[in-house]
């Protein structure tokens, strides 16, 4: 996979920088919606609280944005709805780290996945249910593995394990399900539906990464 | 007529007076509590914020310090710590352990068992089982033993299990025979959680000394006992068995631990009369069946129990040798509608599968 180096948080900076004002969203338009339209663009994205006023859409991923221009910015962590999906892949694209997709809608299971994973030195993206994943995954690049909850809301981790073997475009990715108490016959049906591999519930952040090393080294 | 009026008006006047004092204490209650909610969470969300990176950078890192925790948070300590422990396994659950010991948690954990409220209680047995906290056993023993609440009996027997497995057994093994309103699926969770061998003597006692009635229930738990004490203790019952329920258990025994050395026991009651007992057969058939077994099987899709069709299909799906084409084959050479419908059933599952 042949991704960007990139060299220094700087340049980091630059892509979100470019992203806001090409991708994302009109800065005039959230000055005008915020009645703050003399304020600098510095000082908009360094209060990331007051972008909570744009909108459900473009508040999180905006928020997500500032916390990576601000912190260590080598991982960005991208927590997604609607529009921001493709962008994001974009973004993940830009980064060196293996990049994963994780399709889980418990909030604290999918925060303790994206901190091992982080830490591990992956580049994270969130999808919060099966609707919003298949979004993705029709309309952005691919990741190097999708990790997929098999119970989600709308479509199954099932349903999505097929609509990622379907497309072309993912064919190279891994498929990880993650399954609570899994039982021998569902285990064989997800391998032979197209996972990789499968990760029980509750999962060892230790096992987690070396299990999905495999797939990226 | 106008001493009439008088009294009318002024019962009118007190229950317009008593109704909108009741309205008012509604109101003012309703919003008391509302505020009071509102707070609980804020105070919540604000313990989160602060606590939430602690753990999940003492999950990685042991920290040198950790703020001090007041009792009044102690509750949403636990919840949180609790929700983090229940999601891992591995190393970062004993580092959350190292957490919880460095806020002095265990120190406060005896005073929470006895609380008032059950909620609290759970949620201190549930904090000591994943902190193996030894010194409140004797606690978490006693609820076992006496408590009249299946929940609060049953999570002090996971916290014991948690502890000491093997001399978790030894307490809540026994009780299971006398304890019939313990939910079975719970007694099935927590036996899961104990090794075979500690549980295997256990069981077989208590199946030992069971009255008829209660056997059934119990005979069942077998299948959480090593499989070589599940199938001693069924070979006895199935020698000098004949309640119908009894040998269905026994059989459904035979059937979960797939041994493969028993499907004679499998095959010598397929011709019994009671359909309870063929679906027994066909369940573990399923799992241990051979292609001398296929015309048994076969046999029971023409039977007029519904049941015993429906699982004797889908044993024959199950066979590991059994392909789709020779599914389609069986149906072939099938007459009966019934046993036609049965088997289409599973070949479009198998086929939805492939």
């Amino acid at each position: 996979m042949a991704l960007k180096k990139l060299q220094a948080e700087e340049d980091m900076v630059v892509i979100i920088d470019n992203l806001i004002r090409q991708v994302y969203w009109d800065l005039e338009a959230i000055k005008a919606k915020l009645g703050c339209a003399d304020l600098s663009e510095e000082y908009i994205r360094e209060k990331s609280i007051e972008l909570e006023y744009i909108g459900q859409k473009t508040s999180k991923y905006a928020k997500t944005l500032i916390k990576a221009k601000q912190g260590s910015a080598r991982r960005l962590s991208a927590v997604l709805t609607g529009a921001d999906e493709i962008a994001a892949t974009t973004l993940l694209k830009e980064a060196s780290d293996p990049t994963v997709l994780i399709v889980e809608d418990d909030v604290v299971d999918e925060r303790l996945l994206v901190m091992a994973l982080e830490r591990a030195g992956f580049s994270v993206l969130v999808a919060r249910d099966g609707r919003e994943a298949t979004n993705i995954i029709n309309n952005a690049k691919p990741t190097d593995i999708v990790l997929v909850d098999n119970m989600l809301p709308y479509v199954s981790g099932l349903q999505l394990l097929k609509v990622i073997r379907a497309n072309r475009a993912w064919s190279e990715t891994a498929v990880v399900m993650l399954t609570d108490n899994p039982s021998e016959r569902e285990v064989v049906y997800v391998m032979n539906n197209g996972a990789q591999d499968y990760i029980e519930k509750p999962f060892n952040p230790r096992e987690l990464v070396a299990r999905l090393n495999r797939f990226v080294h | 007529m106008a001493i009439f009026d008088s009294t009318v008006i002024a019962f009118v006047s007190y229950l317009s007076i008593g109704v909108m004092s009741l309205t008012l204490v509604v109101a003012v209650l309703t919003l008391y509590l509302r505020l009071r909610l509102i707070s609980g969470e804020r105070q919540r969300r604000r313990f989160n914020e602060k606590w939430l990176p602690i753990m999940e950078k003492g999950m990685y890192e042991l920290p040198k310090a950790v703020p001090t925790l007041k009792r009044s948070e102690l509750v949403y300590f636990l919840w949180l710590w609790n929700s983090l422990q229940e999601r891992l396994k591995g190393e970062v659950k004993e580092n959350l352990n190292v957490v919880a010991r460095m806020a002095k948690v265990d120190a406060m954990l005896e005073g929470l068992l006895w609380s008032n409220s059950v909620n609290s209680r759970l949620l201190a047995m549930n904090t000591a089982g994943h902190l193996q906290a030894l010194t409140v056993w004797g606690e978490l023993k006693n609820f076992v033993q006496t408590s009249e609440n299946p929940v609060v009996a049953l999570t002090a027997v996971r916290s014991l299990i948690r502890i000491d497995s093997k001399a978790a057994a030894a307490v809540f093994i026994p009780l299971i025979g006398i304890h019939k309103e313990w939910p079975p699926t719970q007694v099935a969770g927590r036996l899961k959680e104990v090794k075979p061998d500690a549980a295997s003597a256990y069981l077989e006692g208590i199946i030992l000394a069971a009255s008829n009635e209660e056997l059934p229930r119990l005979i069942r738990y077998l299948r959480f006992a090593s499989v070589r004490t599940a199938i001693f203790v069924v070979e006895g019952l199935l020698a000098k068995a004949d309640n119908e329920e009894v040998i269905a258990a026994c059989l459904s025994v035979i059937g979960e631990v797939d041994s493969g050395q028993s499907l004679h026991l499998l095959r010598r009651y397929a011709d019994h009369p009671k359909w309870v007992i063929k679906v027994q057969v066909a369940n573990g058939l399923s799992k241990q069946g051979t292609q001398e077994d296929v015309a048994l099987l076969l046999n029971f899709l023409g039977d007029r129990e519904w049941w015993v069709r429906y699982r004797a299909a889908h044993a024959l799906g199950s066979l590991p040798f059994m392909t789709l084409a020779q599914l389609e084959e069986l149906k072939r050479g099938l007459e009966d509608s019934y046993a036609i419908d049965a088997l289409m059933q599973v070949i479009e599952e198998k086929r939805m599968a492939v």
